[in-house]
């Protein structure tokens, strides 16, 4: 694992998103690496997200990629787009949907602690 | 100099047992020899994909050996599902170039038999991030599905409009006698069928099959003259996690292009094939190359704009959605397709003259994309 994603992941065991943003351009890359892709600069800084994003996509897996993901089936797969303006993939709960807006919880799986995201707040109650 | 097809073959898509990789890529190229009216000393050329089921760090030459060529170019090229496109590419640069007369291009897998099940889907999803997309367990049915999610919630899209494209994928299968799957399907047998990666069902993906296809490419224009007119590429991002945007996906950048250096116009195609890995894939490609407005091309699907009578027949040999798909050979079949309806071989499947061909593929998720524009010459 590159350094990058060792910080990442070590943020998800925290319980938080990080990221981070260039110290030249302020552009956040697609997703974390030791420089910028735009600007090319090497001084990036990293940051934690609010850890508020909206649903940019969403799936649900029903055929899993191997035996570890086959207890876990059906699981929501997500692209959030956090606050700041990135785009991570995540787990969700079942009931979140395109566009909705989330927040994660961190669930331990094969070693790492996913992020998944609930609805931030929970829908009103039906009349 | 001009680049033309000279000729094409496959063997049948389907589950083949008692073939491989080679024995594949064996078949499809005596088929198009045939066809090309060429023997193996006229090959000075050979391009060649990949195979999951035989990963060999030097398939072409590998190939070359097996079959008895012996060419001064020959080398593989990887751009996953846009393989074959962009080999088609390439022999064309290389025959317009004069670097090359009679290049062979080549594809083969036994996908279908060749593997166990968990080892095909675990290489197929391999393409994705190892650090920030493998470890939620997606697969290629769900990043495709995450990207039909976004695309379905912006244009109104259900399930019901992507089932459209499987059944119009099946109805044209069903008239080719090579076919992996050839009996006609509804729309309810779509929405029916298991899920995999919502919202795709299992009749909304392609198949794994076993297959072979190939291409010669040439300086000199076969009996039916089809010349590739037109070749451009775009390449946005790999990964669904880079992607810029879910509404463009980048791929008119090489359409036009390629139309650009043909001299033609998107109105004057009256053939097409796109790829297909899912209906949605199919779908969206519609529409981000601007072959319809936004929105409507499974009303336009419906309407039968894509079907035999229409204004633009589409993958009139069932696509990877029903012929089948083994790898590069399955995205080959798009180009054999449309060479033939051009050159007036398409037996059966036969539509009325064509003129103006379209082939865009892609490989990853949207992220290597390849237009070709062929034109049938007098």
């Amino acid at each position: 694992m590159s350094d990058a994603a060792s910080i990442y992941w070590e943020g998800c065991a925290a319980q938080e998103i990080r990221f981070l943003r260039c110290g030249e351009c302020g552009r956040i890359p697609s997703y974390p690496r030791p420089f910028c892709e735009r600007c090319g600069s090497h001084r990036l800084v990293w940051h934690v997200s609010s850890g508020r994003g909206r649903v940019e996509a969403r799936t649900v897996v029903y055929r899993a990629p191997n035996a570890k993901f086959e207890p876990l089936v059906p699981y929501v797969l997500l692209l959030v787009r956090m606050a700041e303006g990135f785009i991570i993939m995540a787990h969700g709960e079942l009931d979140v949907a395109v566009n909705d807006e989330v927040r994660p919880r961190f669930v331990e799986h094969d070693g790492r602690f996913l992020p998944v995201f609930a609805l931030s707040s929970p829908p009103p109650p039906a009349p | 100099m001009a680049a033309w097809i000279l000729g094409a073959g496959n063997t049948a898509f389907g589950k083949l047992p008692r073939e491989d990789t080679l024995s594949l890529m064996a078949g499809a190229t005596e088929a198009a020899l045939l066809d090309a009216k060429r023997t193996r000393r006229d090959i000075d050329a050979v391009l060649c994909g990949y195979s999951t089921t035989f990963p060999h760090p030097m398939l072409a030459s590998a190939f070359a050996e097996h079959f008895g060529l012996t060419p001064t170019y020959c080398h593989a090229v990887h751009t996953g599902g846009s393989s074959a496109a962009a080999m088609v590419m390439l022999a064309k640069r290389l025959v317009d170039a004069g670097q090359c007369r009679n290049v062979l291009i080549v594809g083969g897998e036994n996908r279908a038999t060749g593997a166990n099940r968990g080892s095909k889907l675990e290489t197929l999803a391999s393409a994705g991030h190892a650090d920030f997309e493998a470890p939620f367990g997606p697969t290629v049915p769900a990043y495709f599905a995450l990207v039909a999610s976004r695309y379905m919630h912006e244009f109104g899209y259900s399930s019901r409009d992507l089932a459209v494209f499987a059944v119009l994928m099946r109805d044209y299968a069903s008239r080719h006698p090579d076919a992996h799957y050839r009996a006609t399907i509804s729309v309810e047998d779509v929405l029916a069928s298991r899920p995999i990666a919502e919202p795709f069902r299992l009749l909304d993906c392609c198949p794994m099959s076993d297959g072979g296809a190939a291409l010669v490419i040439s300086d000199r224009p076969g009996e039916a003259p089809v010349s590739l007119a037109g070749a451009a590429q775009a390449h946005p991002h790999q990964h669904v996690i880079a992607m810029r945007s879910f509404v463009e996906f980048g791929g008119k950048t090489a359409l036009e292009a390629a139309l650009r250096e043909a001299g033609a116009d998107r109105e004057e195609l009256d053939i097409c094939a796109l790829y297909d890995s899912f209906t949605a894939t199919l779908l969206i490609f519609l529409e981000d190359l601007g072959l319809v407005a936004r929105g409507e091309a499974a009303q336009a699907c419906r309407r039968g704009d894509f079907g035999r009578q229409g204004r633009l027949p589409l993958n009139t040999h069932g696509g990877l959605l029903s012929f089948g798909h083994s790898g590069v050979a399955g995205g080959m079949n798009h180009l054999i397709e449309v060479y033939r309806q051009l050159a007036g071989k398409a037996q059966d499947r036969q539509l009325g003259r064509r003129n103006l061909g379209l082939v865009h593929a892609e490989g990853g998720i949207f992220s290597t994309q390849v237009s070709l524009i062929l034109r049938r010459v007098e």
